[in-house]
């Protein structure tokens, strides 16, 4: 009696009645009614299509009501309880009872508790598993999966379009800007969520009190994780590649460690996890004490594909980062790395330069290596608690760099260029409370030292410096010395909803810079061939901040009144009297939430500045071996007018991101740099005291999905923009005009059958013209990376680009890349092995097209040839005990 | 964070005595389903979006709603009774009963069969509210969806002032729901009002092997209409909103904006799901 059905039907026809009444009762096979079961009235043959349903009660009894048209319907009786039953019926009201075997139903259980993406006022969390794909390893792999954000080809990581402000582990800010290393190194596996943290208030005490717009992330570990890393060793073929990683981590609740040493040679860039990627106020931190290269080599711009593809590297990192929670109030961190990078690139330019009347052009063959050494310092200790904040940083780096190319045009030219630099700064930052108020005050010193030299061999410019006659090397020999500071004292008065800064301050900058043009190792005196002058500047502002923030609405105006004065003491040329400048540059901003997920912020902005005093060299400087420039006596002035909007939709709950920006900015400013082309292949640039405009548009909307499943993730960027600007060309004034389309679809597929695709088209169109010359670039990028998992101990990859740029009218030149990967972790182990062909197709090089206001360039870059590569990882991650 | 925190602080003096009887096994729970129950604390701000994690014990003949708070008190209390005290042992207290909209306990199928046994809490007095389960739901055949991998089906209703979209899924023969939606040919995996602002969604279901008492406090409770439920938990605030105000309950020293923002906090509590 293995199954026992008995169907009665006792079949009453009621002619006229549209409407069917089927009643029953559904009982146990020990003749007890079952209740609670779902009895289902549907189309014949589709049980998805209900037409009517009921539920028995204790009884077991059941009546159904329904119109339909068919003329034979089907009747489910579904429980957990019994049987499952279909049985087909005619399309009459009759009495239909059913016996059923009781048995156990399985349904699938199912957590998304475990939603990947959940809001909460102003954090959002993600949770990484849901959005890792096969191929991840690093969080920062992860994190470019998750909607809403994005990684840039440095490893600067941006939420809806605008860089992130601080990058904590664990509540902490171990790495301050230079979080590359971990985002980079830190396994997605052992990362449980990450957190965005919008409108983040840093500075713990001003919390709920001073309004920040910046967007922060926390990555929030897997419990009991103390331990964990990357470790990686690989080899390959042809050149004997190598490729080191070991960069272990360490978290516990009072300290965090990540230490690194890296070295390769197979392509990977090194430098993104040693830079600053960090944005506060609107400004990359450690940007104003940034190294400066005042001469260089000439380069090949880099072509538009991933720079895996034609980085010939040779580099080794070591990185020492510690931080240290010496009791409940104190954080002290050090920081401490050492880069050292052999960098070669090399292929053929050629340039067209439009000018009056004809075209000159000039074809190069470049070979060139750059070798950059440099070791970081630095020391922070901190007090970030509710009752208190203070900042003390000190940060020393120091550079060794040089450069070295060789120039074929056909003549040969060597160049040499040695740029080294030390930069230092002291940043003091302490907020103490007044009352219910604030009192914050900030104090910055930075020295830059930076002795630079540019050779070329043989001489340059032989008419001009040498009265035609060839000679064997011109030097350029240029030094720059800085030192500024910057303090200001910020008193913020908060009241209700609003908040007044009061921001008294005080800058200073004085600035040394010295040129001189060297023929074979003799200075050369005229005046107009070398510089040697200070400036000094000393500025008092006063900046007047008010901002009001309701729960979902806020706006502010922050007022900056400054005044300059300035001299620059030139011991060659004319130099600038002590001059009194007064500067005002308003501006006024809002966000206001309209909506659970709609949101609008804009902002403007009125901008009066002062030029770069490094801009009042009047002799001229040798920038490469056929350009010379020279300024004038007069500090280039500028006005601005600057206005965006952003339109945002945020939905956490379909996983729909949305932003719509647009920006306008009208700038006029009081010199311009004069093109004079003598005819001979040379150029002369000189800055010249006239009125010019620039202006620009831009408008970018940038969407992006992931479906509830993660299975499927969409992304679309669209960017127009256009500019203009004034350009002064053999004493004539032009407009030069740039416009440019961008459309950027992604699709990413993973979870079917074993396959995860990734595909990325990148379409461009740009446009530039002017009164010499109109060029339109079209480009196309794709991209396609498929991974193929039949087994969970092993997976294939595939990444396929395709790249074509050329001007319209003319058959771009392709480009095809192919790489192939295998990779083989055996179940339980900690051990995983890497097999990649890089470049299968062997290609080339890579062609790439630019402009200028004059020129468009074309490049052909050699790129990495065939390679491959075994690269072993083991797991360092560690729980606690 | 720190409000519900005060509240439940309140609470526990209140609780103490009348937690001390043990509570009751009914049934025993077969199937656990969690839901995320998002609402608005006050219908005028979109801003007041609350988020509440919500338990529905289903067991053989009934089944039990109620907050993540209430689930986990509720079991441990059980838990506690079910040993023989150490006079000793502090008796057990504590816990937070979680939002003040969300704050109720809802059996179906019980005391009998098709109906709802609705509790709630307040003021040192429990209240009950025994209701008809049916509901009149209006298939619409057209529409179906996926939700968590079930294919689902839309239903509506009018319900209690507001209209509702239900998505449910007759792969799971369980007919309930969140709340006091039920009798649908399928678990309810999704259900939210037309405003959007009520709206629980399935975050799990999972078969509980072990042995998980569906209980029930053995109290003695003021019988209420539906419409008296609203009346009581709006005194309930009003009552925190007064001690508040005159500085009655000061578990700790309150500055003048964190008393400002509980005080707006208990005013702006409106917006409870049933509209009568």
């Amino acid at each position: 009696m293995k199954y026992l059905l008995i169907l009665t039907a006792l079949c009453i026809t009621i002619i006229g009645h549209a409407q069917t009444i089927v009643n029953g009762r559904v009982v146990s096979t020990d003749k007890t009614g079952v209740s609670g079961l779902s009895v289902l009235v549907h189309q014949k043959g589709n049980a998805n299509r209900i037409i009517s349903y009921s539920i028995t009660d204790e009884k077991g009894s059941f009546r159904l009501e329904f119109t339909a048209r068919e003329d034979s319907l089907g009747v489910s009786v579904r429980s957990l309880t019994h049987r499952d039953t279909t049985v087909c019926i005619a399309n009459r009201s009759q009495v239909l009872n059913f016996v059923l075997p009781p048995t156990v139903h399985e349904i699938r259980e199912v957590n998304v508790n475990a939603r990947a993406i959940t809001g909460k006022k102003d954090t959002i969390t993600y949770l990484v598993g849901k959005f890792a794909h096969v191929k991840d390893q690093s969080i920062g792999d992860v994190i470019k999966n998750m909607p809403g954000f994005e990684v840039s080809p440095e490893g600067q990581v941006s939420y809806q379009g605008k860089p992130i402000q601080k990058y904590y582990i664990e509540g902490l800010d171990l790495l301050e800007g230079r979080y590359g290393i971990a985002n980079k190194n830190l396994p997605y596996r052992d990362v449980g969520s990450v957190e965005v943290l919008e409108n983040h208030q840093p500075i713990k005490m001003l919390e709920n009190r001073v309004f920040s717009n910046g967007t922060s992330i926390n990555l929030k570990l897997k419990k009991n994780i103390t331990m964990t890393g990357t470790m990686q060793v690989g080899a390959g073929l042809p050149f004997l590649l190598h490729y080191l990683n070991a960069t272990p981590m360490l978290f516990s609740k009072n300290q965090q460690t990540i230490a690194s040493v890296q070295a390769n040679n197979t392509g990977e860039d090194l430098s993104t996890q040693n830079q600053p990627l960090q944005f506060t106020d609107g400004q990359m931190d450690a940007f104003a004490n940034r190294k400066v290269n005042l001469v260089g080599i000439q380069g090949i711009s880099p072509p538009q594909i991933d720079k895996k593809y034609y980085l010939n590297n040779n580099a080794g990192l070591m990185s020492f980062n510690h931080l240290i929670k010496l009791n409940d109030l104190n954080e002290l961190k050090i920081m401490a790395s050492f880069y050292h990078d052999d960098q070669k690139e090399s292929g053929e330019v050629k340039n067209v330069y439009h000018l009056t009347g004809s075209d000159y052009v000039l074809n190069e063959k470049i070979v060139n290596h750059y070798y950059n050494t440099s070791l970081s310092t630095g020391f922070t200790l901190t007090q970030n608690v509710k009752q208190r904040y203070l900042k003390e940083q000190l940060q020393v780096n120091r550079f060794w760099d040089q450069q070295t190319g060789s120039i074929e045009n056909p003549a040969l030219l060597q160049e040499n260029a040695e740029t080294p630099g030390t930069t230092g700064s002291n940043t003091f930052d302490m907020v103490l409370p007044v009352g219910n108020h604030f009192f914050r005050i900030y104090s910055s010193l930075n020295f830059n030292d930076s002795p630079q030299r540019l050779s070329l061999r043989p001489g340059v410019f032989t008419g001009f410096l040498n009265n035609g006659a060839d000679y064997s090397e011109t030097m350029q020999q240029y030094a720059m010395n800085k030192f500024s500071g910057k303090q200001y004292l910020r008193f913020t008065l908060a009241h209700k909803n609003w908040t007044f800064d009061s921001e008294p301050g005080f800058n200073f900058d004085t600035h040394h810079y010295r040129t001189v043009i060297q023929k074979d190792q003799s200075d050369l005196a005229p005046d107009s061939l070398r510089n040697d002058y200070q400036w000094k500047n000393l500025e008092f502002y006063l900046t007047e901040r008010i901002n009001f923030k309701k729960e979902n609405m806020r706006f502010g105006a922050s007022l900056p009144l400054r005044a300059i004065s300035y001299r620059m003491d030139d011991l060659v040329h004319s130099s600038i009297a002590p001059t009194q400048r007064v500067l005002f540059s308003p501006m006024g901003w809002f966000d206001y939430d309209f909506h659970k997920f709609w949101s609008v912020d804009g902002s403007i902005i009125y901008s009066s500045r002062l030029g770069d005093p490094m801009q009042l060299a009047q002799g001229y400087i040798v920038k490469d071996y056929h350009l010379m420039q020279r300024n004038s006596d007069k500090l280039n002035e500028s006005q601005s007018w600057s206005g965006g909007l952003n339109l945002e939709y945020k939905n956490p709950v379909v996983g729909y991101f949305t932003v719509a920006s647009w920006s306008r900015n009208n700038n006029l400013q009081s010199l311009i740099n004069s093109n004079v082309y003598t005819g001979d292949g040379l150029f002369f640039l000189d800055a010249v005291r006239m009125d010019n405009r620039f202006i620009s548009n831009s408008f970018a909307l940038n969407n992006s999905y992931v479906s509830s499943n993660q299975k499927i993730s969409l992304s679309l960027k669209c960017q127009y923009s256009d500019n203009r600007y004034e350009y002064l060309l053999d004493q004539a004034l032009g407009w030069n005009h740039n416009q440019s389309w961008i459309i950027q679809p992604t699709i990413g597929i993973t979870g079917i059958k074993n396959v995860g695709i990734d595909y990325n088209l990148k379409f461009s169109h740009t446009r530039q013209w002017n009164a010499q010359s109109g060029n339109t670039i079209l480009g196309q990028a794709h991209k396609l990376e498929l991974y193929y998992y039949p087994s969970p101990v092993y997976w294939i990859g595939v990444n396929l680009a395709y790249y074509n740029y050329g001007p319209q009218y003319q058959v771009g030149n392709n480009g095809l890349y192919l790489n192939v990967g295998y990779t083989y972790k055996p179940a339980n182990s900690r051990i995983e092995y890497r097999l990649r062909c890089n470049n299968l197709f062997n290609s080339k090089q890579v062609v790439d097209y630019q402009y200028g206001d004059i020129s468009i360039t074309e490049n052909h870059y050699n790129i990495r040839p065939r390679e491959l590569v075994l690269i072993v990882s083991f797991s360092l991650s560690r729980g606690k005990k | 964070m720190k409000k519900t925190h005060l509240f439940s602080l309140f609470f526990v003096f209140l609780m103490h005595n009348i937690y001390a009887q043990p509570p009751q096994s009914i049934d025993k729970t077969k199937w656990l389903c969690t839901y995320n129950y998002e609402f608005l604390q006050d219908s005028s701000s979109i801003n007041s979006l609350k988020n509440v994690q919500m338990y529905l014990q289903i067991g053989s003949h009934l089944s039990k709603f109620t907050c993540v708070n209430s689930y986990l008190m509720d079991s441990i209390r059980y838990l506690d009774s079910e040993k023989a005290r150490d006079p000793n042992q502090p008796t057990l207290v504590g816990g937070s009963f979680g939002h003040i909209i969300s704050d109720y306990r809802i059996y179906k199928n019980y005391p009998k069969n098709g109906q709802i046994l609705f509790t709630t809490f307040s003021d040192n007095e429990f209240y009950k509210l025994e209701q008809q389960m049916q509901m009149n739901w209006k298939l619409d055949l057209q529409k179906d969806t996926v939700i968590m991998g079930y294919t689902c089906h839309k239903a509506l209703i009018f319900y209690a002032g507001r209209d509702y979209i239900a998505w449910y899924s007759p792969q799971i023969p369980l007919s309930d729901g969140p709340y006091k939606f039920n009798g649908l040919p399928g678990l309810i995996l999704k259900i939210s009002d037309t405003m959007r602002q009520h709206c629980f969604t399935l975050n799990s279901i999972k078969k509980v092997t072990y042995d998980q008492s569906i209980t029930q406090l053995t109290v003695s409770y003021v019988d209420i209409k539906a419409e008296d439920y609203i009346k009581i938990k709006r005194n309930e605030l009003l009552s925190l909103y007064r001690m508040f105000q005159s500085n009655m309950v000061t578990v700790s020293p309150l500055s003048e904006e964190h008393k400002a923002r509980i005080l707006n906090g208990l005013k702006t509590t409106n917006n409870f799901i049933e509209k009568l």
